[in-house]
């Protein structure tokens, strides 16, 4: 008997291990097809867009009077280092009429000593109504020689709380929420105003791309010079980011279900924002929260309304160069994607809300959230089937088909899209590499993401809520030695 | 007598190589300025007779290279035309209180931009 | 089991195959590119020196001067006059339009403005408009009636630059487009036009819907023309709200301060909005008699009413701080907080502030009447900070002494 249940319990884990492979095939199948159709939709968008932008009339919208004005909220903890440029860069912003609103969360280090003493800053008694609830304003200042700048110092109340303090003492009907530690190109504003000249009524929210300045030359909080980062992990970033945003983002911004906006770089119409009580401490992600809230909100009321993304604003971004930080980034986005679920999941196949309930939040639950296990416990089964020496040469031809060189094509694809769209990478070695790390990215870059994001599902469900703080290098100390000019 | 150095700074090469050629042909050495620390810094190097200024330029712009030169002894002296698309009262004013000889508004009249950079350099010689 | 093998090595190949076409693609788009690149700039390098020496006067027609062009010539020499064109006015204007129209280039792009690809049509529109030469007029007015909303913006544009009295009236019609960006847009088009767009505009302004009517409210308060003025304030008395707001805010654009008693009655309107923009066209008008009403309308009940008032107070010079000073002791708690805060960005109070070392008795004196106010309506933050920060012991102790009177008498 004994060697007979022995052979049963074998046969049973021999065919389990051959079906989850055939499932996982299917798996890799759909997900990839998916992205496929993403990216054409995102190719015929790329397309028409620059042929749209061709002929720019920037001048013209920079010159107009019903230019609305734009209030860009700057949330700053701890940010010493780089505040100063950060906030020198955002003045030379090439736009008609904005004012930059910094909110000091209670930072421990100098960051507010620093923004005094850079800008003459005074404390004023300046009035303001407060609309939405957020931890105490210690101090509203204001520059003498800046005058549309104003610095609002406040209790620690995390990221959201700090744009909702911005959002209270911001005087413009749209606000546009900018990452302390990011440079932001200086038409980025005249672009990503656009939309919301276009369909004033409707447009709430434009988002717009985001690149990594890793290996950029930055001067002045300017980027002089563009190329990419020397060490191999931001590098594949770079690759994931074009793909991302040129072939993800576009695509889910054309179908009218945009879930992301990113905080380094977002437009809003504030009444909207505010009417959804603003941005929400209780996600890790305020920035996502706060798009699928205005989604939820919106289509509730079964009002017309945009929420679009932008491809060609520029704003440049800081990535993590070491595993560590990565980890502790990813985590952090992971865990804020499932907990905006969780407090979202009502939407999930409802009609009522279009395409997000019936497309954009079901491709979440399978790909996003289910999609990282099938893809660990794939590789695993794989490997395992080998071992077990059921790995015939068929299947492995078939996984490495649709998991590994299926993804290959979309990595080339979404640099191709660069390539007739942005050209933000001249010099033909950046092409290069790109391509190369292409290739590669699907070689353990993304299978480590795959690894994150299960880690990451653990960390929620065991509802630990950490601040992933990215461990800052600053990347003005990567830049060459800038040349100083006496003032 | 040396022909008179004028230093031309705007960030947009069309309309430096314009205002090359025009002044070149009417006898003036040009010097050119692709962005607001340059300009800055040639100000100060080449000491020209007389400086066309854009506004929007990046690393500084218009106004604050103007208000800087003004402040130093050495430059204070360089007579300087805003060239800008800024048509408004308040930036025409501000150019003016900062210190700047005439303001010129984009777009603008070329013969008559030569008349005014003559006149002002006459005026400056005397 | 062999076949199935095969066919999936012959989809491995495939797929590899897909991918070297991509690679190769983008490699040879980008060569190709950077090629013609290049030799566009060698043409244009060639070819600049001369257009510009004709711009700047030389000879009659450009084309001899340049000879016979081709292809890629053309269109370097095309790009190189409409690069100038841009910010030239006057003869040398006139001279780019000249070659324009000789070498044939209007031709072409009037040509373009049927092609079947509306980006194509909105570029031979925008270049068109750009060579301003005013016998296109017809086919850009035609244009307007383009099914694509960008082509007819370009269309708008391009008529707007020309220049010439016959585009008025389309443009006209174009305010009533449903797209409300392109109303705006138009409107500020016409509002460029100068005296002449205005005109019209009061001609035809009752014919037009509702939301035209706003875009061209604003484009009076610009157009400089002289029947403007007469019809906005009648319109400060419209029905619609956005109406007598916009009608307020052109009043304020234009600027004549006799202007003032009639935009002073909107001070008093029913709906916010209307009296926020008074509050901002008088402060613009300038005139005295709008110091009282506007430091009544500190203590409105809308915020924004309030903070528009301060800021015309503010720049209505010496009366007008003397005014934000009275409302200092005012029995509104939204008027004082306003004045302050108002105060404060004008330099005001850091004046009184240095006045508390002046040796002179009566301006120190002075000074401390007005810091008691302020510290009367509650609004110390700016106070406090000099009280530790100022450079003068002697200020931070008085100041020190204003806000905490109980400790610093122990």
């Amino acid at each position: 008997m004994m060697p007979l249940l022995a052979v049963n319990w074998h046969d049973l884990l021999l065919r389990s291990v051959v079906t989850f492979n055939e499932f996982v095939i299917f798996y890799f199948l759909a997900l990839n097809s998916v992205y496929l159709l993403l990216f054409i939709v995102s190719l015929f968008e790329v397309v028409r867009f620059v042929r749209r932008t061709f002929f720019s009339d920037y001048q013209q919208i920079l010159k107009s009077e019903m230019t609305w004005p734009i209030s860009i909220l700057v949330p700053a903890h701890n940010e010493e280092r780089g505040i100063v440029d950060t906030l020198r860069s955002l003045l030379q912003l090439n736009y008609g009429e904005f004012e930059i609103v910094v909110v000091n969360d209670g930072s421990t280090d100098a960051t507010l000593e620093r923004l005094i003493k850079a800008f003459d800053l005074r404390k004023t008694d300046r009035i303001y109504r407060r609309t939405l609830d957020t931890a105490r304003v210690r101090g509203i200042y204001a520059s003498l020689e800046v005058p549309n700048l104003t610095v609002i110092d406040k209790e620690k109340g995390g990221k959201s709380d700090a744009l909702n303090a911005g959002i209270n003492i911001s005087r413009y009907p749209l606000f546009c929420s900018v990452d302390a530690d990011s440079v932001i190109e200086e038409n980025a504003l005249l672009r990503v105003v656009k939309p919301f000249m276009e369909h004033p009524e409707d447009m709430v929210a434009v988002g717009g791309i985001v690149r990594i300045i890793n290996g950029c030359e930055v001067r002045d909080g300017r980027v002089t010079k563009i190329g990419l980062p020397r060490k191999a992990l931001p590098v594949f970033q770079v690759v994931e980011y074009l793909r991302a945003f040129l072939s993800g983002r576009i695509g889910w911004s054309v179908l009218r279900s945009l879930l992301i906006i990113s905080g380094a770089f977002g437009l809003y119409k504030k009444s909207d924002v505010i009417a959804v009580g603003g941005y929400d401490s209780h996600t890790d992600t305020e920035d996502l929260e706060l798009v699928v809230k205005l989604h939820e909100h919106l289509k509730r009321q079964k009002s017309r309304y945009r929420i679009v993304f932008v491809p060609d604003p520029v704003c440049w971004t800081e990535a993590p160069e070491r595993f560590k930080t990565l980890l502790l980034q990813r985590n952090r986005w992971h865990r804020g994607l499932l907990q905006s679920f969780a407090r979202h999941w009502r939407m999930l196949f409802n009609p009522r809300y279009g395409v997000i309930g019936i497309l954009a939040l079901p491709y979440f639950l399978v790909f996003e959230m289910m999609g990282p296990f099938v893809e660990v416990l794939g590789y695993a089964s794989v490997i395992a089937a080998y071992f077990l020496g059921i790995l015939n040469r068929e299947f492995f031809l078939l996984f490495v088909l649709v998991a590994i060189l299926y993804g290959v094509f979309l990595s080339i694809a979404a640099v191709l899209l660069e390539e007739i769209s942005f050209r933000r990478y001249p010099g033909w070695d950046d092409l290069a590499r790109l391509i190369w790390y292409s290739v590669w990215e699907n070689l353990g870059f993304r299978q480590l993401l795959a690894l994150f994001k299960v880690k990451a599902f653990f960390d929620f469900i065991r509802r630990r809520r950490r601040w992933g703080d990215m461990g800052h290098r600053g990347f003005r100390e990567t830049a060459p030695v800038p040349t100083q000019i006496p003032r | 007598m040396n022909p008179s150095r004028i230093l031309v700074a705007d960030d947009d090469p069309t309309i430096r190589r314009f205002i090359a050629t025009l002044l070149a042909d009417r006898g003036y050495e040009i010097h050119e300025a692709p962005d607001g620390e340059q300009a800055y810094r040639m100000a100060e190097m080449v000491k020209p007779d007389l400086m066309l200024l854009d506004l929007i330029m990046p690393f500084r712009d218009g106004f604050d290279v103007l208000s800087e030169l003004k402040s130093q002894d050495t430059t204070r002296r360089i007579p300087i035309i805003i060239m800008s698309v800024k048509d408004r009262e308040e930036e025409i004013v501000k150019g003016f209180t900062l210190g700047a000889e005439d303001y010129v508004v984009k777009p603008f009249n070329s013969l008559e931009l030569v008349s005014r950079v003559r006149k002002i350099l006459e005026r400056s010689r005397s | 089991m062999g076949s199935t093998s095969e066919l999936l090595v012959q989809a491995l190949w495939g797929i590899g195959g897909v991918l070297a076409f991509l690679f190769l693609f983008i490699v040879i788009n980008k060569a190709t590119r950077e090629l013609k690149e290049r030799r566009a700039l060698a043409l244009r390098q060639e070819l600049e020196p001369k257009i510009l020496a004709y711009v700047n006067g030389k000879g009659e027609r450009l084309g001899p001067q340049l000879g016979h062009l081709r292809g890629l010539e053309r269109a370097v020499a095309e790009e190189v006059l409409l690069d100038n064109a841009r910010f030239l006015k006057g003869t040398a204007r006139s001279r780019i339009t000249a070659a324009c129209e000789e070498l044939g280039f209007v031709q072409n792009r009037v040509v373009q403005l049927r092609h079947r690809r509306w980006w194509k049509r909105a570029e031979a529109a925008e270049k068109l408009g750009t060579m301003k030469s005013p016998k296109t007029a017809a086919e850009l007015i035609a244009l307007m009636r383009d099914p694509v909303p960008d082509v007819r913006m370009r269309g708008a544009r391009a008529l707007g630059q020309l220049d010439t009295r016959t585009s008025i009236r389309p443009l006209l019609e174009a305010l009533q487009d449903p797209n409300r960006w392109s109303v705006l847009r138009v409107a500020e088009i016409l509002a460029g036009m100068g005296p002449a767009a205005g005109d019209e505009l009061v001609d035809a302004f009752h014919v037009l819907p509702l939301k035209a009517r706003i875009a061209a409210v604003d484009c009076l308060g610009r157009a400089k023309s002289v029947r403007a003025p007469a019809m906005l304030i009648g319109l400060l008395s419209d029905p619609d709200r956005d109406i007598r707001a916009r009608a307020a805010h052109a009043l304020g654009l234009i600027g004549d301060p006799n202007f003032t008693p009639d935009v002073l009655k909107t001070l008093k309107d029913d709906a916010w909005p209307v009296r926020a923009m008074a509050a901002k066209a008088l402060g613009r008008l300038g005139r005295a008699e709008a110091v009282g009403p506007l430091a009544e309308a500190l203590g409105d009940k809308e915020w924004w009413v309030r903070i528009n008032a301060a800021e015309a107070l503010r720049s209505m010079g010496e009366k007008g701080l003397a005014a934000l000073m009275d409302a200092l002791s005012s029995e509104d708690r939204f008027a004082r907080h306003a004045a302050v805060a108002t105060l404060e960005g004008a330099g005001v109070l850091d004046q009184y502030v240095e006045k508390l070392a002046s040796p002179d008795a009566t301006e120190q004196e002075k000074a401390l009447a007005f810091i008691r106010k302020i510290v009367a309506s509650e609004r110390t933050d700016s106070l406090s900070q000099s009280a530790t920060r100022h450079a003068q012991e002697k200020v931070r102790e008085q100041l020190g002494r204003i806000l905490k009177p109980g400790e610093a008498k122990t």
